[in-house]
């Protein structure tokens, strides 16, 4: 029964006993899967029955019991997302991702799973996707409970040259929201270490929200090393590339300034497709990194670059792509992508940066360009829009009254 | 207001985590209680004929846990891993075992999860058949079979702060200050240091003090001269009445972690004594359906594995929620609304 | 609007709507002709293409190519319509053309009667131009022609008075713009001076305290903090937001003008700057020091800095939480998983709790 979309479907929560090993005793005595549970007398009276759960299950059926699963929003290879409903309240909207099970992977729950959990229990932030809660279910599958994002992610509209169109002050806000959620990170400990347009979704208010925590860790501590092998390539820093397994949160900022990159081009600045051409790629459109200018570069476990040597690109070569971001802009934007992670900007810095106080001013976050189409979510983000207190509109109370959230039917 | 107590408030630790004394006594009760009656109806219905086991009291279950954590501290010898590993695992399960109730789970095999889990949470991962081997008689299935319980049990609060880095920091801040000879430092900090790895475990300090006022704690019981000077610094700019509340605090901490100072790990003549009655009981009253972890897992992966069975099996759909009944309800629903 | 091109509105009343794609004079299209542009003359409202337009009043006055219209038409009054509906078009023409004739405002009449009954009249006649029939319009267009001529003096200072009413408007508009900016700035410089008042506090207590200044150091800390508090103190009441706190808010304009007028905050009003430390360049700790200079950890970036911030965050984050007394509100005389349950939801941080939202951590 896992993905059933009534799973949860009754709508008196309290018609539904917490199910318990004596509920089905009575039909069924032949126990034929080798189940442990043993022969149960069918005496057992309904107050034994709600106590057959330890007080961690209990706090766990809570939790679950707080939600109404709706219709299927999406499929990976890792998680099914499921869109939910608050039960005390069901205009308020949730996307639950059920985590599946994987057989091949024989080590217990998911490594990308648990650093998800464990990061995003943590992290309260604008910028930074909210976990409500998570629960197991009965097969053994964990659900994170998070905030519902209905309008699609960055790299969407990156991408749809012909029907969204934005300028500098559009970039601009989005770059202070995918900053401050960085800087938030990093002043809690923790590299996102997968930092990329479509890692960053937007809500119904218009703001942009960091997700995918799952390759997420704490700052190391000293002398324990760490996996070069993360981010997406195409986002990867060169340290990571040459093998790196003591850095820092450096290799985000990297990551942030090809967000940057894109943003303004609207297609990959380094698209890769190999990590040896990422590497080389870099050399081409930063400069190659040499002793020069990161000093000791070369002794970096992976170090491989190809004989030609292209200098650090100057300010010219940037203001030919980026020059509509204007001079501070593309500073700034220069600053995140240097080569030698030690003086490459911080998130803190780069929030200090002159570049958010010059023209034009940042879009404010209701008046962004969205994505085109996409009916049924745009009335989904009306009706989310009501939940921080915007004003009711009338034509948003239509568009809800005629959602179909696929939950009690 | 100080942003570092407003962020800390925002942890898992401190908002799921952190409870008054009161609060978590009747936590402990209820556990108990819960699982004494669960435990009665399950063996009754097995024989009905037979008079009920003596159940432990909350208690003698707290000694019992006490007892495993103890138990467990020397094993960090039996891991290639630094000092600085083993920290945070162990640290990792100090909650659970402090909160929850272990009628239902053989305490040991729990500890073997709970360290797994611990290298898992905080990122270095170990082969589970490597980590099995470091144990005798332990298969890879065995610590497996917990996972779920465990992270359930901690309501999926993966971060556990402990007070190590805090104490490298107050440290490094006493040192910088420069009021100290660096070998009265070197000698607290050690002294400290021994004392986190003990007597926060075995007491109750997680559940009602934060990090760093264990930390003081510790520091305090090693030299109370250095806590003076740290709290001076710190709240200078909050006033005293702020800096008597957190020294006030400290202390506090302090009474509790002198209970149980790191002398006593090695006394375990003592605590052998008291537990081996209360294993005994424990044996009797063991939650019959979970003696066999691993049979169990198995069966609720296999029964998750049959996507819509056709005839209801029976099973234990008692820890994760939803039994067969709902899918059959759903099922009907829906047919109906399809006509 | 030129009066001439107006002053005989006698048309019949279209209710023809702008082509979009073929000329109903040639007959072209569109589709062959991407720049084809639609033309009306106010005289009748006949749409036809420029480029009918051009061959046809090009060398002078002609008739319109419409077979059942007799107007003669002017190159000169050609002009892209508005509206798509033309009938809306010519209307808006006539309202504006009786608007400019009949443009006494209330203070021209003794009571709120009379200026009631004026602007009745004056929707008649507007009614009379736009849907009378033919003889209603030329009635009408004669009163309005009379009254014009009858008038003209007052009509002119009218329309003076009103240029002047506009511009007394506007100026009152652009001075308040730049008072709220100047309060902008004014705003701005005094946080920044807050800011940097509280940043060299620290600094200084440590300088006195360096100088060995008389008294123990507890007293110099106080000395100076006594004086500085009370400064930041003025400065924090009126502008300095609380950490975790937003903006205070205030009356006057509009939340929506207010929240445009706001300048950026790139760190989105979230204060994460410690209050009981500072992270210092350098502290002595010789187990960090191989971090600081082995090869492995220097060059990929490795930063020994942002272990330190943690380690000197963890010492002091918390150490003002009162577990016992902050909890006890919320647990107490907890007996069930229920209650309890509740009361941890109502622990939850409060960005979590002002959007309402059922939260379990």
């Amino acid at each position: 029964m896992a993905v059933s979309p009534l799973v949860d479907g009754l709508p008196n929560p309290a018609a539904r006993a917490v199910s318990s090993p004596l509920k089905n005793a009575a039909p069924a005595q032949a126990s034929s899967n080798g189940t442990p549970v043993p022969a149960v007398a069918p005496n057992a009276t309904a107050a034994v029955q709600s106590a057959a759960l330890d007080l961690s299950e209990q706090m766990n059926e809570d939790e679950k019991r707080k939600y109404i699963k709706g219709k299927k929003l999406g499929e990976g290879t890792y998680a099914n997302v499921y869109l939910g409903q608050v039960r005390n309240d069901p205009s308020q909207l949730v996307a639950i991702k059920k985590i599946k099970i994987n057989k091949e992977y024989t080590e217990g729950m998911s490594p990308d799973a648990v650093r998800e959990i464990k990061h995003l229990q943590e992290l309260d932030h604008p910028n930074i996707i909210k976990l409500h809660t998570v629960f197991s279910s009965k097969d053994q599958n964990l659900n994170l409970v998070l905030e519902f994002l209905p309008l699609g992610d960055l790299e969407i509209l990156i991408k749809d040259t012909a029907n969204v169109h934005y300028g500098v002050a559009d970039t601009k806000a989005w770059m202070g929201m995918l900053t401050r959620a960085v800087w938030f990170c990093h002043e809690n400990f923790v590299l996102h270490r997968d930092i990329k347009p479509n890692n960053l979704l937007i809500a119904a208010d218009g703001e942009v929200k960091l997700a995918d925590f799952g390759l997420a860790r704490s700052f190391s501590d000293p002398y324990r090393p760490m996996t070069s092998n993360v981010i997406t390539r195409w986002y990867r820093p060169p340290e990571l590339l040459f093998g790196a397994r003591h850095y820092s949160a450096a290799v985000d900022v990297w990551s942030v300034g090809l967000v940057f990159a894109e943003l303004v081009m609207r297609a990959p600045y380094l698209a890769g497709n190999t990590e040896l051409e990422q590497i080389e790629l870099i050399c081409k459109g930063v400069g190659t990194p040499t002793e020069e200018n990161w000093p000791g570069v070369t002794k970096l476990p992976e170090y491989t670059i190809s004989n030609q040597i292209t200098p650090v690109l100057g300010k010219d070569h940037y203001n030919a792509l980026f020059g509509t971001v204007g001079n501070e802009g593309v500073d700034l934007l220069m600053k995140t992508l240097i080569l030698d992670p030690r003086k490459r900007i911080t998130a803190r810095d780069m929030l200090k940066h002159p570049w958010w106080h010059k023209d034009p001013k940042p879009t404010r976050k209701k008046e962004l360009p969205r994505k085109s189409g996409g009916e049924g979510e745009e009335k989904v983000g009306a009706d989310l829009k009501r939940r921080p207190g915007v004003v009711d509109e009338d034509k948003t109370n239509k568009v809800a009254r005629k959602l179909d959230f696929g939950g009690p039917l | 207001m100080a942003t570092e107590d407003a962020r800390y408030r925002q942890s898992s630790q401190y908002r799921l985590w952190s409870f008054t004394t009161g609060h978590l006594a009747s936590l402990r009760n209820e556990c108990n209680s819960l699982a004494q009656k669960a435990i009665s109806a399950r063996l009754q219905s097995a024989s009905p004929n037979d008079a009920l086991p003596e159940f432990l009291t909350p208690a003698e279950e707290l000694s019992l846990v006490t007892h495993y954590t103890v138990e467990l501290l020397p094993r960090r010898c039996l891991h290639r891993a630094t000092d600085r590993d083993t920290r945070h695992r162990r640290h990792l399960l100090a909650p659970l075992l402090r909160h929850q109730q272990h009628y239902d789970l053989p305490p040991t095999e729990l500890l073997k999860t709970c360290l797994f889990f611990g290298c898992k949470a905080e990122g270095h991962y170990m082969r589970l058949s490597k980590f099995a081997d470091k144990f005798p008689n332990t298969t890879g299935e065995e610590v497996l079979a917990a996972e779920y319980v465990l992270s359930q049990g901690i309501r999926f609060a993966f971060d556990v702060r402990h007070p190590f880095r805090a104490l490298e920091g107050a440290i490094m801040e006493l040192r910088r200050l420069g009021d100290f000879e660096n070998k009265r430092i070197d000698r607290a900090h050690g002294k400290a240091r021994e004392i986190l790895k003990f007597s926060p475990l075995v007491t109750d300090a997680y559940f009602h003090y934060t990090p760093s006022q264990i930390m003081l704690a510790a520091l305090a019981m090693a030299d109370e001269g250095l806590v003076e000077r740290m709290l001076r610094e710190a709240f200078a700019a909050q006033g005293d009445a702020a800096k008597e509340k957190c020294g006030d605090l400290v202390q506090a901490c302090r009474a509790m972690l002198e209970k149980e100072p790191p002398e006593k790990m090695n006394d375990n003549e003592e605590r052998k004594s008291i537990i081996k009655p209360l294993n005994r009981k424990l044996k009797k009253c063991r939650d019959p359906d979970r003696v066999d972890l691993v049979a169990l897992q198995k069966a609720r992966r296999e029964q998750a594995m049959v996507k819509k069975p056709k005839v209801p099996v029976k099973e234990d759909g008692a820890v994760f929620g939803g039994s067969i009944a709902d899918g059959r309800e759903s099922k009907r629903r829906k047919t109906e609304t399809e006509e | 609007m030129s009066r001439k091109a107006v002053t005989s509105t006698v048309t019949q009343p279209s209710n023809a709507i702008l082509p979009s794609d073929i000329c109903p004079v040639c007959k072209r299209v569109r589709y062959l002709n991407t720049d084809m542009r639609f033309l009306i003359n106010p005289e009748c409202y006949h749409a036809m293409c420029s480029q009918c337009v051009d061959n046809i009043f090009k060398s002078g006055p002609a008739q319109c190519p419409y077979v059942s219209c007799s107007k003669t038409l002017r190159l000169r009054g050609f002009r892209e319509a508005w509206f798509g509906d033309l009938s809306v078009e010519r209307e808006v023409d006539i309202r504006k053309r009786v608007a400019a004739v009949f443009n006494n405002t209330q203070d021209d009449f003794e009571t709120l009667r009379d200026f009631n009954n004026y602007l009745q009249d004056v929707e008649d006649l507007t009614f009379a131009l736009v849907s009378g029939t033919d003889e209603e319009r030329r009635k009408a267009e004669a009163q309005l022609v009379a009254y014009e001529e009858k008038n003209k003096a007052d009509i002119d200072r009218n329309r003076k008075k009103g240029r002047e009413v506009e511009a007394a408007r506007k100026k009152r508009e652009a001075e308040a713009e730049a008072a709220s900016k100047a309060r902008r700035l004014e705003e701005q410089r005094e946080e920044e001076e807050a800011r940097k008042e509280e940043a060299t506090l620290n600094r200084e207590v440590m300088e006195a305290l360096a100088r060995g200044e008389a008294g123990t150091a507890a007293q110099i800390q106080e000395r100076i903090l006594a004086h500085k508090r009370q400064r930041i103190a003025q400065l924090n009441g009126k502008h300095f937001p609380l950490p975790w706190t937003a903006a205070p808010k205030r009356t006057g304009p509009t939340e929506d003008e207010e929240d445009r007028n706001k300048p950026y905050d790139p760190f989105g009003a979230t204060d994460l700057d410690p209050t009981r430390y500072q992270i210092r360049d350098t502290y002595e700790n010789s187990w960090l020091d191989p971090a600081r200079t082995r090869d492995d950890h220097r060059v990929p970036g490795y930063s020994v800095q942002e272990y330190v911030a943690r380690a000197m965050f963890e010492a002091f984050a918390g150490l003002g939480v009162d577990i016992d007394e902050e909890k006890a509100g919320a647990q107490r005389a907890v007996g069930t998983v229920g209650a309890k349950h509740a009361a941890q939801a109502n622990t939850t941080s409060g960005a979590l709790r002002k959007a309402g939202d059922d939260v379990f951590g």
